[in-house]
């Protein structure tokens, strides 16, 4: 009985984990997300052909699945050289240090990863620069270990919404935040970067409140309705994601109030909200050009062609005006 | 026997209730935004897709049985439901999409967990897993974005001024409550969390009971599942998390047992009430998120020792007397 | 008349509990190195009076002496350094620990650096073991001890903390005859070594074998004291009913009607064989056997509680399929089941929900808590005098006997066809078993069917027409009322064993 109920226990994960990494890998041939094996048709060709191996953070959020198409343009487009082997680390650190360690048995030339936490991928960053493997980091930078950042500062899209909002937001204003999950690298820069620019342009402009969305939609709603009730005249609603500020939107449209949005991610939703003047602003991070240069940096670091150690993809502030470019 | 009922028995059978008016008075006294009709409206209309799960699970928990699987059925039926809609324009077969797929879920939970005698905790997290997979894959990961008004007016439309979640809410209450206590499947509900085995030595089919019961549970989901996307105008695959422990906890609180047989679906409403004032309190208070995150997890100790306190009311629970007998006897 | 060498002497002890005076100035008496048998119908004071003597309740008037000496027992510990030992009917024992380790369980014995001294604990065990001439290996696990072994290791236990007066609750509840005899025997040494048995139990027979003298209760007042010796019986029950039972099974003759029942060659693999046996209406079938025999499962089979490979079961000439219990259940055939606790009633909800349990569909399906609901469950409470405050309490606030007859209650509703009791009167106090046994005979005269599995002899010969004995899974032997003693049961009790 206990040997059956382990065996079903295991199915159900099984199935579960293999539909979450069967969506990204179904698109291209050259980016495998099932197991880590190239497959047949790359195995029989060309034996010299360097191998890269990518360690995503979390197959199933949006973000790293736009990583991921990022990847398989590389992929694609390098094919004659390099065969790249992606992994999703499901949210787990742990998780992404096995992968490490499956490269370096497998023999990878270089190591893309996409860290989920900034200390606990440290050791696998040192793992490899003990043998000798070139690492970049995608997104995130670890807190220690030699590697090359590709990616964005989160800081900076902070800052970006601070000086939309400094030049746009009229005289006396008041916001609410909406933050992501308290604690990760992506909530603290983010004010950080918002916090310097107003302090420094705007101090008139006061934070009502601030709590965390979790960068989820249903949590951005409630916090948005718990916030008209308690500070009915606050102008704008300041989100760190595209998400949570959506979830805003459609409480303000129901309740029939008319307040500035603002997001971070650029997702098409808010790009068509931003253009129909819905939504104020939102900020895109080139997650597919993050994990295109990642792989790119990667192919140059062994080619010998790199030299540095940072790439970085600047974020692009997107409003009315030139939000169709982005549809 | 005279039928005087002692104050503490009073409160007993009704402190879950007292609990929630003293926390309305204070949450009254602290902010001046609380009680006002909006806000009121705003506390049900936000627990109320967890008020339908909740329904389910309450029926579940008093079967001795428990489904951590909602807040992704939830989420796949709802995704799968507004795809359904995107492609062909029809409320009505959205929701039925909803409620089927959730239903189904739910019969899986129950035929795995009677036909091969195993717990709930683990067949109930293989479903959940499995569904936010399925979510995910069916949608790519991406939002399912509606571009019609009509999917709106379940979740962010209003009747009266009363908001439409709420009236459905509401309606599923008296269903759920009529169902558990006015039913012969009702009494079989409790009696087979009361005791499997008696009520087999009684007649009643209680793999039926339990099949029944999960398949409700899903169903439940599924309403909820199409709820929350109509609520967020949107199929989004990773909503709905933890959306299971809300409605546990809420039915734990409300005076059910973990190990069955006692609840009612009154209690079910009032905990989770209380879970939403307190949420909405928190936020209009701007109390900061981690402090937050400490009453929540507070919370859920209340949750628990309600637990071991309706066990206590002369229905001996086994490990309690034990441990007790065993005290004594190392004293 | 204070005995000279009373180990304990309770003098004068009332006790209330709201709205109820459960002691009234109980004086009560042990002398040194006998068994003191306490005994009363449920609900007499008994549990209240040993409780007090333990440290779990405090007595509202009256002393305690011990050794002649005043003594206060504030609380359980008190209790265990003054050498008093209780040891309740259920055993709380850690199944899947050896049975050194259940000993010293909590009071391990300790090495220099704070571990378990495993040495010591098995040596001093072995000692232990040896002194009482207990046959087992300190290393076995509890588990794999019988529950008169594990009676047994409780003494050793309470023993081994230097005990000298321990109560034993209903000790024998549980077990086979035969191991009662291994209990009694090593009671007795127990005894030789000058250690004192206050000793609980409902068997009167036990008594005879074990007791040298017995304090009778009733309502919370000492009746009597009296050497065991001196007491036939009907005695001891007089003085515990306070009234006299002119007899002692009240079994009425009834005609004996058409067959209604037939069970042929019915066979579980490994647990019954070839059963074959028939029931008529008014009769009242026994089926003796030893513990193990078999026979729970095979009516079990029966009533669709357990499953069976081959055989077939007829109901009025025609063959019925059982699959689970509603089939019997729809056909007519109940079960009042052995264990009250697991299977009997579901103990956590009310009277009138256990009664019509199983008879939902008579009512208005969708809409219940009806009159006519109620109505049933009053009548069924006033039929079998079911002493309850109201239908809506719980279950388990009833006594032992005010449960079975809610049990009775629930299969009586629907006037059934076939009725098996299982061991209807294990627990019960002696009141309540002879309304039991009464109701059996009024159930008789209506034309019932009864099949009634006893592990007791004189209930079983007391009340059966016809008496069938099963030994390992098979029907051993079929005995008349006239013919049957329990020495011919017992030989075919024993057979093959």
């Amino acid at each position: 009985m206990k040997k059956r109920l382990l065996a079903m226990t295991l199915c159900a994960f099984m199935l579960g984990t293999g539909l979450l990494t069967g969506c990204s890998g179904s698109d291209d041939g050259a980016a495998k997300a099932d197991g880590g094996q190239p497959a047949a048709q790359d195995r029989g060709g060309t034996a010299e052909k360097l191998k890269i191996g990518v360690s995503l953070a979390n197959m199933s959020d949006d973000f790293t699945i736009l990583l991921n198409k990022g990847v398989e343009r590389a992929a694609a487009e390098f094919a004659d050289e390099v065969e790249f082997i992606v992994l999703d680390g499901k949210a787990d650190p742990t998780m992404q240090l096995n992968h490490i360690d499956t490269y370096l048995s497998q023999g990878v030339d270089a190591i893309v990863i996409q860290p989920t936490e900034a200390d606990a991928c440290t050791s696998g960053i040192e793992l490899a620069n003990g043998a000798g493997i070139p690492v970049v980091c995608c997104n995130t930078k670890t807190t220690g270990g030699d590697f090359v950042y590709v990616g964005s500062e989160d800081i900076d899209a902070g800052r970006m919404q601070g000086e939309w909002i400094a030049e746009n937001a009229p005289e006396n204003a008041t916001y609410v935040y909406a933050m992501l999950v308290m604690g990760q690298t992506g909530q603290i820069a983010r004010r950080e970067g918002l916090l310097e620019v107003l302090a420094e342009k705007r101090p008139d402009i006061k934070c009502m409140a601030e709590q965390t969305s979790g960068g989820m939609r249903d949590q951005g709603m409630k916090l948005c309705e718990d916030w008209l009730q308690a500070y009915p005249d606050f102008t704008m609603y300041v989100s760190q994601n595209d998400s949570a500020a959506l979830g805003a939107l459609e409480v303000l449209g129901t309740a029939g109030k008319d307040k500035l949005v603002c997001g971070v991610d650029g997702n098409a939703e808010a790009v068509q909200k931003v253009a129909n003047g819905e939504m104020a602003m939102t900020v895109f991070q080139n997650a597919e050009g993050q994990a295109y240069e990642s792989c790119k940096t990667a192919l140059q670091i062994l080619k010998g062609e790199f030299s540095g150690d940072e790439v970085i993809i600047p974020f692009e502030l997107i409003t009315k005006d030139n939000a169709k470019d982005y549809l | 026997m005279n039928k005087k009922i002692s104050p503490m028995q009073i409160l007993k059978r009704y402190g879950i209730i007292l609990l929630l008016i003293l926390l309305v008075v204070i949450c009254s006294i602290l902010s001046s935004n609380f009680l006002t009709p909006t806000n009121i409206f705003n506390i049900l209309k936000q627990i109320s897709v967890v008020l339908i799960i909740a329904y389910g699970e309450c029926l579940l928990i008093i079967a001795g049985q428990t489904d951590l699987s909602p807040g992704s059925v939830l989420c796949v039926s709802g995704v799968l439901s507004a795809m359904a809609f995107v492609g062909t324009g029809s409320l009505v077969l959205a929701i039925v999409v909803a409620i089927l797929v959730g239903a189904l879920a739910g019969v899986c939970n129950g035929f795995f967990v009677t036909r091969y005698a195993l717990p709930p905790f683990i067949v109930t997290l293989g479903m959940q897993i499995t569904a936010r997979g399925i979510a995910l894959f069916v949608s790519h990961g991406a939002p399912v974005v509606i571009g019609q008004e009509s999917f709106k007016i379940l979740g962010q439309g209003s009747l009266f001024g009363v908001p439409n979640v709420v009236i459905l809410a509401a309606v599923l209450f008296v269903v759920a409550w009529f169902v558990l206590n006015r039913t012969s499947y009702g009494r079989y509900i409790y009696a087979v969390g009361g005791n499997e085995e008696a009520a087999k030595a009684s007649g009643v089919g209680i793999n039926k009971v339990k099949v029944i019961a999960f398949t409700i549970c899903g169903a439940l989901s599924g309403v909820a599942g199409f709820a929350l996307m109509s609520r967020m105008n949107v199929g989004q695959p990773n909503a709905g998390v933890n959306y299971e422990f809300d409605a546990i906890i809420g039915v734990i609180l409300g005076g059910a047992s973990f190990s069955g047989g006692i609840g009612t679906m009154f209690g079910a409403v009032v905990g989770c009430m209380i879970i939403g004032v307190l949420n909405n309190v928190l936020n209009l208070l701007n109390v900061s998120p981690y402090i937050q995150q400490i009453v929540k997890g507070l919370l859920i100790l209340i949750a628990v020792v309600a637990d071991a306190k309706s066990k206590g009311q002369g229905g001996k629970s086994i490990l309690m007397s034990k441990f007790q007998k065993k005290k004594q006897e190392q004293a | 008349m204070a005995l000279k060498t009373a180990i304990l002497r309770m003098q004068g002890i009332s006790k209330s509990f709201p709205g109820v005076k459960a002691l009234k100035n109980v004086t009560f008496e042990v002398e040194k190195g006998t068994v003191h048998a306490l005994i009363g119908e449920n609900g007499a004071g008994k549990s209240t009076l040993m409780k007090i003597l333990n440290g779990v309740y405090q007595a509202d008037e009256g002393d305690i002496y011990l050794d002649g000496a005043r003594v206060t027992i504030p609380n359980t510990r008190a209790a265990m350094n003054l050498g008093l030992s209780m040891i309740y009917q259920e055993l709380n024992e850690v199944p899947e620990m050896t049975i050194a380790e259940n000993i010293f369980l909590g009071r391990e014995p300790k090495t220099k650096l704070g571990t378990v001294d495993f040495k010591k604990l098995y040596d001093d065990a072995r000692q232990l073991f040896a002194s009482f001439q207990f046959p087992y290996d300190v290393y076995d696990k509890m588990k794999a001890l019988s529950v008169a072994n594990m009676q047994m290791i409780e003494i050793i236990k309470a023993m081994s903390r230097n005990a000298k007066l321990i109560v034993m609750d209903e000790p024998t509840s549980s077990i086979t005859d035969k191991e009662v005899g291994i209990l009694f025997d090593f009671i007795r040494r127990l005894k030789q070594d000058g250690v004192t048995i206050i000793y609980i139990s409902h068997r009167l027979e036990e008594l005879a074998q074990i007791a040298d003298r017995v304090t009778v209760l009733r309502d919370g007042e000492t009746i009597d004291t009296r050497p065991m010796a001196e007491l036939s019986k009907d005695e001891i029950v007089r003085m515990m009913v306070g009234r006299e039972m002119t007899e002692y099974f009240p079994k009425v003759e009834v005609p004996i009607g058409e067959e209604v029942l037939r069970v042929r060659g019915l066979r579980c693999e490994g647990v019954f064989h070839d059963v074959s046996f028939s029931v008529h209406a008014g009769e009242i079938l026994g089926i003796a056997g030893l513990i193990g025999a078999g026979r729970t499962e095979t009516l079990g089979a029966v009533f669709g509680l357990h499953p069976y490979d081959a055989g077939e079961i007829v109901l009025d000439g025609k063959r019925i399929r059982i699959r689970g219990t509603r089939d019997a259940v729809d056909h007519g055939i109940v079960m009042v089941p052995e264990n009250r606790k697991a299977q009997g009633a579901v103990l956590i909800r009310s009277v009138g929900e256990n009664i019509t349990l199983p008879h939902l569909r008579r009512y208005r399906h969708y809409c219940l808590r009806t009159k006519a609901e109620r109505g049933d469950v009053q009548r069924q409470i006033e039929r079998f005098r079911i002493k309850v405050p109201d239908m809506d309490c719980r279950v388990d606030s009833l006594s032992g006997g005010n449960q079975q007859k809610v049990i009775l209650g629930k299969w009586l509703l629907v006037t059934p066809r076939v009725l098996i009791l299982d061991e209807p009167t294990r627990g019960i106090d002696v009141g309540a078993k002879h309304e039991i046994y009464k109701y059996m005979c009024e159930l008789a005269a209506e034309g019932i069917a009864t099949i009634m599995i006893s592990s007791e002899l004189p209930e079983v010969l007391g009340m059966s027409d016809r008496i069938l004995v099963m030994a390992n899974g098979r029907i051993t032997g079929e005995l008349s009322r006239a013919e049957a003693d329990s020495e011919k049961i017992l030989r075919y009790a024993m057979e093959g064993t």
